[in-house]
């Protein structure tokens, strides 16, 4: 069943519109704008069904690396330490501020930021309540510090930021260097989990007298990792994890957020299970097995499996979009095919490869074509500037051969269906992908089944993620250190060789776009294809960056994104979707929306899933 | 006899300090993919890569020079204080403590399996050799020796867990450990481990055995009136047992260390193949260092307790000579 039963917001608007007080057998199901719909559900689920059962059994694949929340950063940990720890604020379905520990915020001009938290949020341990000097502390001696000593890694999404005051016990202000209307939508506040500050301060003040480990170990004490300090500022509390087998949680008697606004109701007893179990299932077989038998609650399924689980009457599924774009990569450095320099060439060949076909028959309809590097969900997505390649009528592998005998260099030419170089010899590129995913293998095939109907002979190399990275990716940088892009294109090249590279997955960062500069300016940290705009890329991320109002943010970056469709650097290929398979029983509260899940701890069960 | 057995034990302590050394050796030289991905995750994120790159680093205890590394994990490794892991931020000691009893509940019933189930069909094939049954049993060990682990796994999985429903899918870490309904969820697992075992004990067994059913002595023994049973088992098995407890060894090690590891993500099950395979991917030298140890020490030592066994059933068999 690809339909799913909503009861939170929708609830909320129903309730509103209609005056009803419960949820009377609503479901819900998408119509084809991606905007969701109601129906009168034949399942018949009612609040009156909303109690509170035994367990939520997720599968995962992989263990968590860090339980600190200063450390926590990567997805496998994040999925753990918010169990625990719901942090300040997240964002909603219409990217707005949604509440957690920070009730409200206040704009105070666009260099300022009022943040108040909520006046029920207590730390465990008898660390007291969260107050705003835990957060004046934290950005005092967590994020400025001259050394890392910490090692938290995202100290850098702080850079805009000049102080963090007092102002009163639940109130602290944030000052920008530079005006900035989007803040809060910035990884900055919103989702940052912190230690109260009395549980830190001792490892500082040993930090400060010169014990080096200071950091590592309050990193790794049992406190932090067993989360005794967390108190009522998540739904669940710490019980036990066992490695490489299973993270268990039981539910928070005190959480804060019960039946609080926003959505009270749906907050109501939240969460809605005595425990939840995070279990570790690293053979996708497995997994898919457990859910389809009603042996787990949850878990994420891959974008090929997903239509199968659709027929299954044992799951629902969900397929969220999401900002990250999977790209094929032309290397335009000194150990690249040098016509890729050339912006004509490039679109030559991204019209030559047809991403539909790639979405609907290898991502099996669950993944978006791209044409440029942000989604079209996105506020900052203009597609009046926007120039397609590979869909519809801008597939044309035809248009494509005119386009190379035109542009391409004299020496080169047309001998029959084959592309000659300089040398009289078929021009022979390089294309590589990683290993891991069927789907990666199949189109990285489909692109070089594309690539040689133009007459190129091409050379397919599968290889690890982390080989991806270190020998085609990264170049060295004088100092010897591997990076990204240690400089001009014609001098730093990575250790082997390479034309196009395919499957590397970047985020496009809808909700603040300015990031993007890593990737496509010329000094980019993140330009490892060694692109040159041919336009004033730059100066334009910087209007935009800088425009007092978001509609002239808009419109610049709308201008940015077509800029890039024009001059494809790499051919944009598709957005990824996650695919979400949930236990028939389970009840979500939540449109469809990027930010999947921001409820998640309100979703229930109309029966015990596993009872 | 002691002179063999305490040379054997310091040859054991120096083999174990070369495998260990050469480990270090190969995880020093390798890139860890944990730091590739750090660096490409800030430098996307408009951070400092080369800070990414540093916190990692000193997370693996790698910022210290590879000599002073290199003495402190050696040091550790044989003082028995193996430190922290870097991936689980526990005590070694601690974390396969936890995970060899998973390893133990199948690699063990599997291994008695396979002697057992191996060593009798391989014995009654060759006394039996190029009847029905025979050729059964070679159709069985063929077919336990060719079959991929990963893929029987799935299968069995698949049709005994999700189609038939008569066994659990996946492992449950919170059943009773001494219950009945415990070991229904150990039935794939040993099942997919001793088939491979089972197939390929039976190979030897039968290849051993058949070089003395028609020995001189086991010929003497029939023409002396002993029972088929008495002939088989004293005069064919015993003889036959020197070179198969040689692979036994060698076999036990593997199963742990290589088959496990396979049904162990398959099931879900945290033994220590599953731990020790994280532990290499992850880059966790402690870790990885500790789950060298363990396995090439008890190699050398079993190897040393099965030269000991010959003596027992090989009377011929005598290290006295080798004494100074």
């Amino acid at each position: 069943m690809s339909h799913n039963r909503f009861a939170g917001v929708s609830r909320r608007a129903l309730v509103k519109a209609a005056g009803v007080a419960g949820l009377a057998g609503l479901a819900g199901c998408f119509d084809a704008d991606g905007g969701r719909s109601l129906e009168n559900g034949s399942d018949g689920v009612t609040l009156d069904q909303r109690e509170i059962h035994p367990e939520w059994v997720h599968a995962v694949s992989a263990e968590a690396s860090e339980l600190s929340p200063y450390r926590a950063t990567d997805y496998a940990s994040g999925l753990r330490t918010t169990l625990l720890l719901d942090g300040a604020y997240t964002l909603d379905e219409d990217d707005e501020f949604y509440s957690f520990w920070v009730e409200s915020y206040e704009n105070r001009g666009e260099e300022s930021y009022a943040f108040t938290l909520r006046d029920n949020l207590e730390w465990g341990n008898d660390y007291g309540q969260q107050t705003a000097d835990d957060w004046v502390w934290f950005y005092n001696h967590v994020v400025t510090p001259e050394e890392n000593w910490v090692g938290h890694p995202t100290r850098d999404d702080w850079s805009n930021v000049v102080s963090v005051e007092r102002e009163s016990e639940l109130t602290f202000v944030v000052d920008l260097e530079k005006p900035d209307p989007l803040f809060v939508r910035r990884p900055t506040m919103w989702g940052t989990q912190i230690l109260p500050s009395e549980l830190t301060k001792p490892y500082y003040e040993r930090w400060v007298d010169g014990d080096g480990d200071a950091g590592h170990e309050l990193n790794t004490a049992d406190e932090v990792l067993e989360f005794q300090y967390a108190g009522n500022l998540g739904p669940y509390t710490f019980d036990r994890r066992e490695i490489e087998d299973r993270f268990v949680v039981q539910r928070n008697d005190d959480y804060y957020r019960r039946g609080t606004e926003p959505d009270a109701d749906d907050w109501e007893d939240a969460p809605y299970f005595e425990r939840y179990v995070m279990r570790i299932l690293p053979e996708q077989s497995t997994r898919l097995a457990e859910l389809r038998t009603g042996g787990i609650t949850y878990t994420e399924l891959p974008a090929d499996e997903a239509h199968a689980l659709e027929n299954e009457s044992a799951v629902e599924t969900v397929t969220t979009p999401t900002p990250f774009l999977r790209l094929a990569a032309y290397n335009q450095r000194e150990n690249g095919w040098e016509p890729f320099r050339n912006q004509s060439v490039r679109q030559a060949f991204s019209m030559a490869v047809e991403k539909t076909s790639i979405v609907e028959n290898i991502f099996d309809g669950n993944a978006d074509v791209a044409h440029t590097f942000q989604p079209t969900y996105s506020e900052f997505y203009d597609d009046s500037h926007v120039r397609e390649f590979g869909e519809g009528e801008s597939y044309d592998p035809e248009a494509a051969r005119s386009i190379l005998e035109r542009e391409l260099p004299s020496a080169y030419g047309y001998d029959g269906d084959v592309l000659l170089d300089a040398e009289g010899s078929q021009v022979a590129l390089t294309l590589v992908y990683q290993t891991g995913e069927r789907v990666y293998r199949d189109s990285g095939r489909y692109i070089a089944a594309a690539i040689e109907d133009l007459g190129v002979a091409v050379e397919q190399r599968a290889v690890p993620g982390d080989v991806l990275l270190e020998r085609y990716a990264y170049q060295e940088s004088d100092s010897g250190i591997p990076t990204l892009n240690a400089g001009s294109r014609d001098r730093y090249t990575s250790d082997v060789e390479w034309d196009i590279m395919w499957s590397l997955s970047l985020n496009t960062f809808p909700r603040s776009p300015e990031n993007i500069g890593a990737f496509f300016t010329e000094a980019g940290t993140a330009n490892f294809m060694g692109y040159v705009p041919a336009g004033d890329l730059e100066g334009l991320l910087e209007e935009a960056a800088t425009a007092p109002d978001i509609e002239r943010r808009r419109e610049r970056f709308g201008e940015v994104f077509g800029l890039l469709s024009e001059e494809q650097p790499a051919n944009f290929m598709i957005f990824d979707n996650t695919i979400h398979g949930y236990h028939r029983n389970v009840v979500l509260t939540e449109p469809v929306s990027p930010s999947w899940g921001y409820k998640r701890h309100t979703y229930w069960a109309s029966e015990d899933p596993h009872g | 006899m002691a002179w063999f057995v305490g040379r054997r034990l310091v040859w054991a302590l120096f083999a174990t300090f070369l495998v260990v050394t050469l480990t270090f050796a190969l995880l020093a030289a390798s890139p860890n993919p944990e730091t590739s991905q750090a660096a490409w995750q800030a430098a996307q994120d408009g951070s400092d890569p080369e800070e990414a790159r540093a916190l990692v680093d000193q997370q693996h205890g790698a910022g210290d020079s590879l000599t002073t590394q290199y003495v402190s994990y050696m040091v550790s490794m044989f003082s028995l204080d193996w430190g922290q892991s870097t991936t689980y931020n526990e005590d070694v000691t601690s974390v396969i403590a936890n995970a060899w009893v998973y390893s133990a509940i199948t690699v063990i019933p599997a291994t008695i399996i396979a002697v057992v189930v191996g060593f009798g069909i391989g014995l009654y094939s060759a006394t039996h050799q190029y009847t029905t049954a025979d050729y059964a049993a070679t159709l069985v060990a063929f077919f336990g020796v060719s079959i991929p682990n990963f893929w029987f796994a799935i299968v069995l999985m698949l049709v005994f867990g999700e189609l038939l429903g008569l066994t659990p899918i996946s492992y449950d870490s919170e059943v009773p450990f001494w219950s009945l309904e415990h070991l229904s969820y150990l039935v794939l697992p040993i099942t997919v481990l001793a088939t491979a075992a089972v197939a390929s004990e039976m190979r030897y067994a039968r290849a051993e055995a058949l070089e003395y059913v028609s020995a001189t002595w086991t010929k003497t023994a029939r023409a002396k009136g002993l029972s088929e049973t008495a002939v088989t088992i004293r005069h064919v098995f015993r003889p036959a047992t020197v070179p198969l407890v040689t692979i036994l060894v060698a076999d036990l090690v593997g199963i742990i260390f290589a088959t496990a590891y396979v049904v162990e993500v398959i099931f879900g099950i945290p033994g220590l193949g599953y731990v020790s395979y994280q532990a290499l991917v992850r880059m966790d030298t402690p870790l990885v260092l500790a789950t060298t140890l363990i396995p090439v020490f008890v190699t050398i030592v079993a190897n040393l307790c099965q030269d000991l066994a010959y003596t027992v059933l090989d009377p011929r068999i005598d290290y006295e000579g080798r004494s100074p």
